[in-house]
């Protein structure tokens, strides 16, 4: 492990953020809070911060501060250091990181430099954290009671058990947590996504802390919860004073909470000022690219100039029902599903999870048969000869661009895979097509030997987008495409998307809980909940006149980048 | 969501090399030169001794001497010999029976695969096995067959079929949800494929570790059925049927266990750190 | 809970049934006629026929077979065949002494596997862990005979503190029983508790490595506190799995350690049992040992729901 030390452009980069961060905080506070008097005091100090794993840099030379009740978001995309830096504040950096130069000040005392045990009578009570994945950040053999009263007791200041059981049942209550009294013996699997991030924010706050910092809070949430957790931080740091710090890759959950902005790229900061300034007039130029990528709800379908559907739809379904599990506890999925996709045509079908898209999606590509009503592929229904024309000419295209491509082969295996299995062309032909196809999504063919972990999030996205063309299909089904990838991938991906789409006249299926994306991309759009379609219509008339309640919710649940609501600062209280 | 996105590692994803990384760490190094050692000793015993194992001479219970390098045993047997010979019997035996229960168990937990019948058939037929632990299966053959070499061949085999077997059905079980496999599916692959192209190379992985924790196994079935008289008849040497007679001696001619002890044990412990490296290397 | 019952009895009853099957043709599988070994090498066919009839070996062999289940129903298990006396008899005398064995086994497997297990995943860096993986791994590499005839020469030859074997019963004179329990126990449980430690050591690396951990550890839990209150609960389930095969291997290793200590338990009878070919003994025992098993595995799946909260609910 060797302390690399920062290049020396780094430290003066940081001088310089620092300088810039600091005035403008003071000057914002002193107008965000004119019967304060004296400007707030400054309660975390970061100074040349600089994080090294096994040789390379993660972090380097962060510097900010943050004053006592404000509010500060960490934006960037993957790799850019922002977990770290978050993680790196708290001091509790996975195996092989390590804080190589720089202080993490807390009221005057660095936490870089304090002893283990020193730095552990400090967390949770001083400075607490809220983590990304709410599923697996709750111990699940232990009852949300005994977690809250294990962070309640670490810090010794509840001595009696009833008066800590008290605490937190007061402590879900005021996250938000409906019949808190009754809930402290359940264990977290029996509360949903958005509960399960309450519960993980009562912990953090089960002290006091001054300073909150949250990691990706809401990224593994839908958009409506991801709005009412944002809503609650912002409800107790005005309540409670408690200084906020959020990391996010979402410049619009950042818009909607903090006050001032970091944009951190490759482990330093690039830009740094209020969210308003920023938002608004962005100086650096990464600044600038970012925003543009983001994906506005403002801006109108263009998947008119892209191509003309067809009039004769390609897809039918009607009447779709899917149900698991046993007869007396069944669930519905699919609950009378109807939809028409044309050839050339793209639809856009929002919804959130458990809304059932992910099954009609799977229903389409029959990888499970639906438990009632018919979907028609080209006029012939399935079951009666629609379907083995439709296993090759629909296609599917996964999320997760990590887990659905097979570790052990390499991008040419996984691309001829449905060559192979449908019968298509001699090895000769195979190869020939793979590297066509690879070349078509905008990969190197001569990387065709490469395993997909040699690849970045984005090429990987190509492997399996130039897997579901293989056997040329007419349809393509696309599940949440481009919701695991960095926005400025994403934008690349939606191009390739529609580049495809216009040169082969394909009929894409856009499955997606990003309402933006979804309205840049489509001709129509559809609207799942609760397993029905609520609503159906051109891309441009259901945003901007929704006639479903659900769809107005959702649409007002999209985090937008004009920074209207700045929280103000407030001084401290404890609940 | 965006965490997915880590930077991409450019390391080189092939499978054979985490084995070999971790057979290539002090632990896995260590493991290869113990085995290496004994099975190079057991390979080479024509060349290493001229003695019969089974000629008994005037000496017994002599201590090492230039003639009788780890002594003799209680019938006056050179126990080089003896030991050498016993480790060429025992490798046999456990290389011949492990890879026949291996094949067997994976065999099953691919049919298990196929249809929900036939896997809830497979595991009770892996229940059954595992009914009787190990020595009291050793007991229930040997009770059929009698002592003798094939009773100890088909108890490690047996014992053998439901550990492999469950290890593969549980990987398979749980390679088959992922994405990359439903993938294969959409993709037109037949069922068939889908198991034997996409799961089973990404579900063999801890049957890599099995098999050299089964190999040290076999080397303890085989000694302990030698020790209730159950195993490979006499006066053929085994590791097991020398150390067993010797534990009479221990107090008064120790050097009697030595040699058959030593051998054991470095097998067994070479195993089992191959074991941990091959783990190791595997999960990095 | 008993909905869980419920679920794995059949199955568990199933195995039971199956294994009774295959004991009984295994055994009748046996070359050669047990009524003419008893009868002796001078017997005349008639003397044999007698005994078969006797025996009850002239019957047809599914009639034997649902004899034999009639009479482990009733209890009464009939007469041996070469050891004498009733079957019944002969496994009560020694089920006293094998379960007192397996039991303090059990016992001790826990007491030694549970720290060594905890040290092993948090003193990784330390000397102890090493002390702690060296010592798994040679319990795991000698053959537990061996392990029992050095730890003979250890305690009883050489230092005299202990008895190289026999039994006392636990009534008449306790400390003198526990005195002969004391070696052949642990010797019966060293490789059980380092198979367990090793499993605990294993489980509670992944739990530590878990994001709820990091929650813990980010709310200012000690790390001791995270280690026995937060990992060890995630780890205890599979261990519990592991400790409920253990429990099968203890009850086969007894075999083993009866006959290094002369410990007068069931060991030495199905020994004997097998190498003379007395049917009823053999088959008998062998059942119970499934059903010790069964029965194990039975009540491993119901502290592993118990453990595990998320399998309750299912």
């Amino acid at each position: 492990m060797t302390a690399s030390t920062p290049p020396p452009s780094a430290t003066t980069a940081t001088a310089a953020t620092t300088a810039a961060a600091t005035p403008a905080a003071a000057a914002a506070a002193a107008a965000g809070h004119p019967g304060a008097g004296a400007p707030p005091r400054t309660v975390l100090k970061v100074t040349d911060l600089t994080v090294g794993f096994d040789g390379t840099t993660a972090v380097d030379g962060v510097g900010f501060e943050l004053a006592a009740g404000d509010t500060l978001g960490l934006v960037g995309e993957s790799g850019s250091g922002k977990s770290t830096t978050a993680l790196a504040l708290l001091r509790m950096l996975p195996a092989g990181g390590r804080i190589t130069g720089g202080s993490v000040e807390l009221d005057g005392q660095d936490l870089a430099a304090l002893p283990e045990p020193a730095l552990r009578a400090l967390r949770g009570r001083r400075i607490a954290m809220v983590f990304q994945d709410p599923m697996s950040s709750l111990n699940p053999v232990l009852t949300v009671g005994r977690q809250l009263d294990e962070a309640l007791r670490a810090h010794g200041a509840h001595p009696d058990r009833r008066e800590r059981a008290a605490r937190a049942v007061e402590l879900l209550d005021l996250v938000g947590i409906p019949d808190a009294a009754g809930r402290l013996r359940d264990h977290p699997h029996r509360f949903s996504g958005g509960q399960r991030q309450r519960i993980m924010i009562a912990l953090a706050l089960a002290n006091d802390a001054e300073v909150l910092v949250a990691d990706e809070p809401t990224t593994a949430l839908d958009p409506t919860v991801q709005r009412q957790i944002l809503d609650l931080l912002t409800r107790i740091n005005r309540r409670t004073g408690t200084a906020l710090v959020v990391i996010s890759h979402d410049l619009g959950v950042i818009a909607r909470t903090c006050r001032r902005l970091l944009v951190m790229r490759h482990g330093k900061v690039v830009e740094s000022g209020t969210t308003a300034e920023l938002l608004g007039a962005p100086q650096h130029p990464y600044t600038r690219q970012l925003l543009a990528a983001v994906p506005r709800l403002e801006t109108p379908s263009g998947a008119a100039a892209n191509s003309v559907p067809g009039p004769e739809p390609l897809l039918t379904v009607t009447g779709l029902r899917k149900t698991y599990g046993s007869r007396r506890r069944a669930v519905t999925a699919l609950d009378g599903v109807d939809l028409e996709l044309h050839p050339g045509e793209t639809l856009g079908l929002v919804g959130e999870s458990g809304s059932g898209k992910s099954t009609l999606a799977r229903a389409l590509v029959q990888v499970h048969a639906p438990s009632g009503g018919a979907i028609r592929f080209r006029g012939e229904e399935f079951g009666r000869g629609g379907e083995r024309t439709a296993r090759r000419e629909v296609q599917l295209v996964f999320q997760d661009p990590y887990s659905s491509l097979n570790p052990r082969m390499t991008a040419g295996q996984i691309v001829a895979e449905p060559l192979i299995a449908h019968g298509l062309g001699d090895r000769a032909a195979r190869a020939k097509r793979v590297a066509e196809l690879l070349e078509q999504v905008g990969l190197d063919p001569a990387s065709a030997d490469r395993h997909p972990r040699a690849f970045s999030g984005g090429q990987r996205q190509r492997i399996g987008i130039a897997r579901a063309l293989a056997p040329e299909p007419s349809v393509l089904i696309c599940d949440e495409p481009v919701s695991a990838l960095d926005v400025s991938v994403q934008a690349q991906v939606l191009d390739l998307l529609a580049r495809l789409q216009r040169d082969l006249g394909l009929a894409i299926l856009f499955i997606a809980h990003d309402l933006a994306v979804v309205r840049q991309v489509s001709h129509r759009i559809a609207v799942l909940h609760g397993g029905r379609i609520v609503e159906t219509g051109p891309a441009d008339r259901v945003v901007t006149a929704p006639e479903h309640p659900y769809t107005a919710e959702l649409l007002a649940a999209v985090p937008r980048l004009d920074p209207a609501p700045v929280p103000a600062l407030t001084s401290r209280s404890t609940v | 969501m965006t965490a997915l996105a880590a930077p991409a590692r450019a390391l080189p994803a092939r499978a054979r090399n985490r084995y070999l990384a971790g057979l290539l760490t002090g632990r896995g190094l260590t493991g290869l030169a113990l085995v290496g050692t004994v099975a190079l000793a057991g390979l080479l015993a024509p060349l290493l001794t001229g003695q019969d194992p089974d000629a008994q001479g005037p000496l017994a219970l002599a201590g090492p001497s230039a003639a009788h390098p780890f002594g003799t045993d209680d019938l006056g047997r050179d126990l080089f010999s003896r030991v050498l010979h016993g480790i060429t019997t025992d490798l046999a035996l456990i290389l011949s029976a492990v890879p026949v229960g291996a094949l067997a168990g994976c065999s099953l937990a691919l049919l298990a695969a196929g249809h929900r019948w036939a896997d809830t058939a497979v595991q009770r037929v892996f229940d059954l096995v595992l009914a009787f632990p190990g020595l009291i299966l050793a007991l229930a053959v040997t009770a059929v067959l009698g002592p003798g070499r094939w009773p100890v061949f088909i108890v490690i085999a047996l014992a053998e079929i439901p550990l492999f077997g469950r290890q593969l059905r549980s990987g398979i079980l749980v390679q088959r949800e992922r994405e990359y496999a439903l993938a294969a599916r959409v993709g037109g692959a037949s069922q068939r494929r889908v198991l034997l192209r996409h799961v089973l190379p990404n579900a063999v992985d801890p049957l890599i570790v099995q098999a050299a924790v089964a190999l040290s196994v076999g080397v303890f079935i085989e000694g302990a059925m030698s020790f209730l008289g159950l195993g490979v008849r006499p006066p053929e040497p085994t590791l097991g049927s020398i150390l067993s007679q010797s534990v009479g001696y221990l107090a008064t001619r120790p050097t009697f266990a030595a040699a058959p002890l030593a051998a054991t044990t470095a097998l067994v412990l070479g195993f089992t750190l191959i074991a941990e490296a091959l783990n190791r290397g595997i999960r990095r | 809970m008993r909905t869980f019952l419920l679920k794995r009895l059949p199955s568990a009853l199933l195995v039971l049934l199956l294994a009774s099957f295959l004991v009984f043709l295994i055994l009748r599988l046996i070359p050669g006629d047990p009524a003419t070994s008893l009868a002796g090498p001078d017997a005349g066919p008639a003397a044999v026929s007698a005994i078969r009839a006797q025996l009850g070996l002239d019957r047809p062999l599914f009639g034997q077979y649902l004899h034999w289940l009639g009479q482990l129903l009733t209890g009464d298990l009939g007469p041996s065949y070469a050891i004498g006396g009733q079957v019944a008899d002969l496994i009560t005398d020694g089920l006293g002494a094998t379960a007192q064995l397996t039991a303090a086994a059990l016992l001790l497997v826990v007491l030694i596997a549970l720290p060594l297990g905890v040290l092993g995943a948090t003193a990784r860096r330390r000397p102890v862990g090493a002390a702690v993986r060296a010592f798994t791994t040679a319990v795991l590499a000698v053959p537990p005979f061996v392990t029992g005839v050095l730890l003979v020469l250890l305690f009883a030859v050489t230092l005299g503190l202990l008895p190289a074997g026999g039994h006392e019963s636990l009534l008449d004179a306790p400390d003198l029983a526990l005195q002969y329990l004391l070696l052949p126990a642990v010797c019966l449980a060293l490789p059980s508790a380092a198979v367990l430690a090793r499993y605990l050591t294993d489980g509670i690396e992944r739990a530590l490595a878990e994001d709820y951990v990091r929650t813990a550890t980010a709310v200012g839990v000690s790390r001791r506190r995270i280690v026995w209150r937060h990992a060890l609960p995630n780890a205890l389930p599979s261990a519990v799995t592991v400790l409920g095969l253990q429990i099968g291997h203890l009850v086969a290793g007894a075999v083993l350690v009866e006959r290094i200590f002369a410990w007068p338990g069931l060991g030495q009878l199905v020994e004997q049992g097998v190498l003379r070919r007395d049917y009823p003994v053999v088959q008998d025992l062998l059942l119970l040992i499934v059903a010790v098993y069964v029965t194990v595995q039975l009540l491993t799946d119901l502290v592993y729901a118990w453990l595990d909260p998320r399998i309750r609910w299912e």
